[in-house]
């Protein structure tokens, strides 16, 4: 790579934020990040379907929309106690217990609505 | 060994003790708030309770689906009330689980029984949850402290006797354990105590209004956290579950709908979301990036994030998609605002400016601790102390817009009070635990590395007696017995204020030296480094311990005294002490609606001002047309209308809205000043407010005040309301030496004798005159009245 600029073209300095980003990152937190990736994504589609087509009905985008956030959310909690340090299995068990009624309270809340 | 029984360690012994202190909290919490259900019946008191106790009839006959989707069209006539959604439904479920829980162990309670005591119980779970906060923010000794406190203040007390059975007495509850698990949750950062607390929020919502504390409290405790610095993974974790999650949440309760992402009072809550996002993503970027490439990167994300919310917050408030601030709300962050443009919100007592009077009435020796509790939280400002600071800023400040939100102050007053007290206890108790001066002399005189240690500093006071230069005038002063205390310490007096640095420098070169020394001549008796360092003298340690005991028993005595005097009164029942002290009661309220209920058909109308609404359903079980719930402010004014206006005007307007008895509460007879003659002036501005043909100053006496007697105001002669209570006042002999017509509320002869009416007839006046019914008139086949 071609060392850049101080002047920062902002392509080149996103492609070396990659570099950096790509470098620094074990394999089970880029699987993480891959999820929320996908999970940011659904949530800017629901978010433009939305301002695009309308939010009838309210309660289905609500529950779509509140849940894409709520995944996205618990899974930076996730990705956020393993990179402190924390295996999965260290309070994992705890953490998991936690996590599937926090992950089902969000899931039941949003589709009862519709 | 006692019964052949281990003895139980200090440990074991303080959680023994502990739990008998909280269980006997919780029964001086409910047994304090049973005076009114002593000294009267088993009751529902006030206006409100009978509604929600109407409510909680109808889940618990009905069942749930009934109760979630009821319209009642016996209120509000003849618009009806969506019940189920406009209702916060919290205290009905609450009473009604009690209730069939109750009933399957057995005991066949009835329902108004547990409505009666719903709050005295959860007063006590609300002492327990206030010992948890505390526990959480400072130590289980303040928490203890904070218990007491809360179990007995009269701020809270006032709206949580036996038979106020209101919202606030399970949603205060509610707040407490909402809040000790966000603090837990932003302590441990463990996603089960933040799901705890949102479920915890859940209950909070559906129990009251007051919710829209809590969501914007929380936000902008975690803004003033991001601010201090303080930002960690615990508080991302927390509140980010809790937000998410509590919003989902409170979206399941009708009442708050899909206000709970659209309404300006939420707008707090979502920003800082946002915020904490973007705060979070900033630095999860900085991590791993070099400075130069994230200055030049990260400068741009949070212009871009800032920008798109400024342009989704300018356009959602501009098509109205964001609903503004509603009425209630924002005349607490404008206190003005009501009196000006909202007559019905201005009108409510309860929504009044606080007066330092209630402050000391509502909270006496609360007042001037909350202070000393704050000062405490910000020498040692940790995460958790950071809330109760912040929640008792937002309080202090939101209990002076409102008296109602006294209640809301009460909490936060009882646990910082808890922890200035605690922590001015530890202190000076520390000293008179100290071992006395001869003891430290004695130790002092075993340990040869005192010596050296005293002459580096001879001035210092923290180990007293080795201020003074050799051990024998330690001794010497042992043998004076008495005395000597006072003459030892007299010598370090002038040092007492400088003590503090000094002798913990005193007792850490002490340690140093005992750490170098040879430990086998350590004698038994403790060390002189083991002692904490003395920093104040033992009598003024005794005199502010014994102060703030006094305190203390004043504080009781003054909390029982106002709960039993001031706030244990029914409403429904009113009681004066008559001329040889005892107690008269009138129960003239009851009288009159038992009177509707049993001489009246079904589907009788009643109008009376909105006051009484809610007991008139409750009690006479008859239509009504307004009542409490103030949700329709126009049929409000409509009534308000037909009371000031004159007699064939508001006939008209009662024949419209179909209404068959007129109730008015007068007080002139027994002198009972809540009567609907002192309310008049609301009865004109809230329909002055809609209808631009009624001027208060109509109203008035020539020189603009308001009188009853002959120079009132011409429009005030000719109202509705003003005939219908003084109709037959004239020959009512009321004080002895005054002629008959004589108002004791207004203190003068009432103005008009002698009054005719056409469209209304006396149907009942109950045995004081205070609850009068008129029949409206209706005319014949024939046409004729």
């Amino acid at each position: 790579m071609a060392p850049p600029s101080t002047t920062t073209a902002p392509r080149s300095t996103l492609v070396q934020l990659y570099d950096v980003y790509a470098a620094s990152t074990t394999p089970t937190l880029a699987l993480i990040d891959a999820y929320l990736a996908y999970v940011l994504a659904t949530g800017v589609i629901l978010f433009a379907y939305a301002i695009l087509v309308g939010t009838f009905p309210f309660n289905a985008f609500l529950g779509a929309f509140l849940s894409a956030v709520g995944s996205f959310v618990l899974g930076v909690g996730l990705r956020m106690q393993l990179a402190a340090g924390g295996v999965v299995g260290v309070g994992g068990a705890r953490a998991r217990c936690a996590r599937s009624p926090t992950g089902s309270c969000v899931t039941w809340c949003s589709t009862w609505r519709c | 060994m006692v019964l052949g029984l281990p003895m139980p360690s200090t440990k074991q012994q303080e959680v023994l003790l502990r739990s008998l202190i909280l269980s006997l909290i919780c029964v001086v919490a409910f047994s304090t708030r049973l005076f009114s259900v002593l000294r009267y019946e088993s009751i529902i008191h006030e206006f409100d309770p009978w509604f929600n106790f109407r409510a909680t009839k109808v889940l618990v006959e009905r069942g749930s689906y009934e109760f979630w989707n009821w319209f009642d069209g016996r209120s509000w006539y003849p618009l009806g009330r969506i019940v189920g959604g406009t209702v916060y439904p919290g205290i009905m479920y609450t009473a009604a689980t009690m209730y069939h829980a109750l009933h399957a162990l057995g005991f066949n309670v009835d329902i108004r029984d547990v409505c009666v005591l719903t709050a005295p119980i959860f007063s006590g779970l609300t002492a327990l949850a206030a010992y948890a906060l505390t526990q959480s923010v400072a130590d289980s000794s303040a928490g203890l402290l904070a218990a007491v406190f809360i179990s007995i203040v009269p701020g809270y007390i006032s709206r949580s006797v036996a038979g106020s059975y209101d919202n606030e007495g399970v949603a205060i509850t509610a707040l407490l354990v909402t809040f000790w698990l966000f603090v837990r949750a932003v302590q441990t950062g463990s996603l089960l105590a933040s799901l705890l607390a949102t479920l915890s929020y859940l209950y909070m919502v559906a129990a009251w209004g007051g919710y829209i504390f809590i969501i914007n409290l929380v936000p902008l405790y975690v803004l003033v956290m991001l601010a201090a610095g303080r930002y960690s993974r615990r508080l991302y974790i927390a509140y980010n579950t809790f937000y998410v999650l509590g919003t989902l949440l409170s979206m399941q309760i009708r009442f708050v709908g899909f206000n709970a992402v659209q309404s300006s009072e939420h707008l707090g809550a979502f920003g800082v979301f946002g915020l904490i996002n973007l705060y979070a993503a900033v630095g999860w970027v900085r991590s791993f990036t070099s400075e130069r490439v994230f200055r030049a990167v990260g400068r741009l994300l949070v212009l871009t994030a800032l920008v798109i919310a400024g342009v989704a917050a300018f356009f959602g408030t501009v098509t109205g998609f964001i609903g503004p601030w509603t009425g209630r709300f924002y005349s607490l962050l404008d206190p003005t605002y009501a009196s000006k443009n909202i007559p019905i919100i201005a009108s409510v007592s309860e929504h009044q400016p606080t007066a330092w009077g209630s402050y000391f009435f509502d909270l006496h020796a609360l007042t001037f601790l909350t202070p000393v509790g704050l000062y405490f939280c910000f020498r040692k400002p940790t995460d958790e102390n950071l809330f109760i600071i912040v929640y008792g800023a937002f309080a202090i400040y939101f209990s002076g817009v409102m008296v109602r939100l006294m209640l809301v102050l009460a909490p936060v007053a009882a646990i910082l009070s808890a922890i200035g007290v605690s922590a001015t206890l530890s202190t000076y108790m520390r000293v008179l635990r100290a071992p006395p001066a001869e003891v430290i002399a004695a130790i002092a005189a075993c340990e040869p590395s005192a010596a050296p240690a005293q002459e580096d500093d001879s001035a210092s006071a923290g180990v007293s007696p080795a201020s003074s230069t050799s051990p024998p005038s330690g001794l010497r002063h042992r043998g004076t017995g008495g005395g000597a205390q006072a003459a030892s310490s007299t010598s370090t007096t002038s040092t007492a204020g400088v003590s503090s640095k000094r002798s913990k420098a005193a007792s850490s070169q002490a340690r140093r030296r005992r750490g170098a020394e040879d430990s086998s001549s350590r004698p038994s008796p403790p060390s002189l480094a083991s002692l904490p360092p003395v920093t104040h003298r033992r009598d003024v340690a005794a005199i502010m311990v014994l102060g703030t005991l006094l305190l203390l028993v004043l504080y009781v005595r003054h909390c029982v005294w106002v709960t039993s005097e001031a706030y244990s009164s029914p409403s429904v029942v009113l009681s004066a002490r008559g001329r040889d002290g005892e107690r008269i009661f009138f129960d003239d309220f009851r009288e009159a609606y038992y009177w509707l209920r049993q001489n009246t058909p079904e589907d009788a109308k009643v109008m009376s001002w909105w006051d009484y609404g809610y007991q008139l359903s409750g009690m006479a079980n008859r239509t009504t047309i307004v009542d409490n719930n103030t949700w329709n402010n126009s049929h409000i004014a409509t009534v308000g209308r037909a009371m000031n206006a004159p007699e064939p005007q508001a006939y008209a307007i009662a024949r419209k809205l179909d209404v068959d008895y007129v109730l008015v509460i007068f007080g002139g007879v027994v002198g009972y000043s809540s009567d609907d003659i002192n309310k008049f002036l609301w009865m004109v501005r809230i329909p002055g407010s809609v209808d631009p043909s009624v001027h208060e100053r109509n109203y008035l006496s020539d020189v603009g005040s308001y009188v009853v007697d002959s120079r009132a105001g011409k429009a005030l002669k000719q109202s509705l309301l003003y005939k219908l209570c003084y109709y037959r006042f004239d020959e009512m002999m009321t004080v002895g030496g005054q002629e008959a017509g004589f108002d004791r509320v207004r203190n003068t002869m009432v103005g008009v004798k002698d009054i005719k009416l056409k469209y209304f007839e006396e149907a009942f006046t109950s045995e004081n005159w205070i609850v009068r019914l008129y029949r409206v008139k209706k005319a014949d086949d024939m046409g004729w009245m």
